[in-house]
């Protein structure tokens, strides 16, 4: 017979093992298939190969929203030779604001565009020996298909961002 | 009779200059039959970096996403 004390501590831990296997949520439709699946990855491709993800990323040394633009900017474009198209500011349906970056690049011989969108959220977490820190979780959208089949989905993708 | 010598002097003047203008436009006529044209065509395509050059960010997220990373193949 477990305790009310045990009952507790159970409960607590599969409450903890629950938000542990939490996978991301990415809104598609139908024109798009979840290949990947998990707490901080989601995979989506359509059947023109147009590839879909939604990753997140705890950033320890912090950072903001404007920071974090402005070095992956740097890193695509001086670092990778992308071109950068545009930059736009996006909003989530839960209204955390983020960023959206359109660039044009070459990926194995084919001219593809890139679209990512970065929102950046503050969180805290415990580390050992109990200790509150706070860390900045990275959530990096990204889109990218052949020229040619970019702007059948661009749409679709940016109404997706906004169901976040 | 002077004159007519004077005409054909000049005859013979006008002709070798007309033969040698001749041997002129044959001569650029074969230069240009074998002529070589060097033609560079350049792409506006954004160029392609080599794994190598890639500059690597100190922030290891960044070095995990782009276009790259999305497309499996």
């Amino acid at each position: 017979m477990l305790s009310r004390t045990d009952c507790l501590r159970l409960a607590v831990l599969a409450c903890v093992a629950l938000q542990g296997c939490k996978t991301l949520n990415l809104p598609v439709d139908g024109s798009f298939i979840i290949t990947k699946e998990t707490e901080d990855e989601v995979r989506a491709v359509s059947a023109d190969e147009a590839h879909f993800t939604y990753r997140t990323f705890d950033e320890e040394s912090g950072g903001d929203l404007k920071f974090w633009t402005a070095a992956l900017t740097k890193n695509l474009v001086d670092g990778r030779g992308y071109v950068l198209v545009s930059a736009t500011d996006v909003k989530t349906g839960g209204g955390m604001q983020g960023r959206e970056l359109l660039f044009e690049t070459t990926v194995r011989g084919r001219a593809m565009k890139y679209l990512v969108a970065l929102f950046v959220e503050k969180k805290h977490v415990t580390t050992f020996p109990m200790r509150r820190k706070e860390v900045s979780e990275i959530h990096v959208l990204e889109y990218t298909a052949e020229k040619a089949v970019f702007d059948a989905h661009a749409a679709q993708v940016r109404a997706s961002v906004q169901k976040l | 009779m002077e004159e007519i010598l004077q005409i054909e002097k000049e005859v013979r003047r006008l002709t070798e200059e007309i033969e040698l203008m001749r041997a002129q436009m044959r001569s650029f006529e074969d230069r240009v039959a074998f002529f070589t044209i060097t033609v560079q065509f350049k792409s506006n395509a954004p160029e392609v970096f080599p794994a190598a050059r890639r500059h690597r960010s100190p922030f290891e997220w960044i070095n995990q996403v782009g276009a790259e990373h999305v497309v499996p193949y």
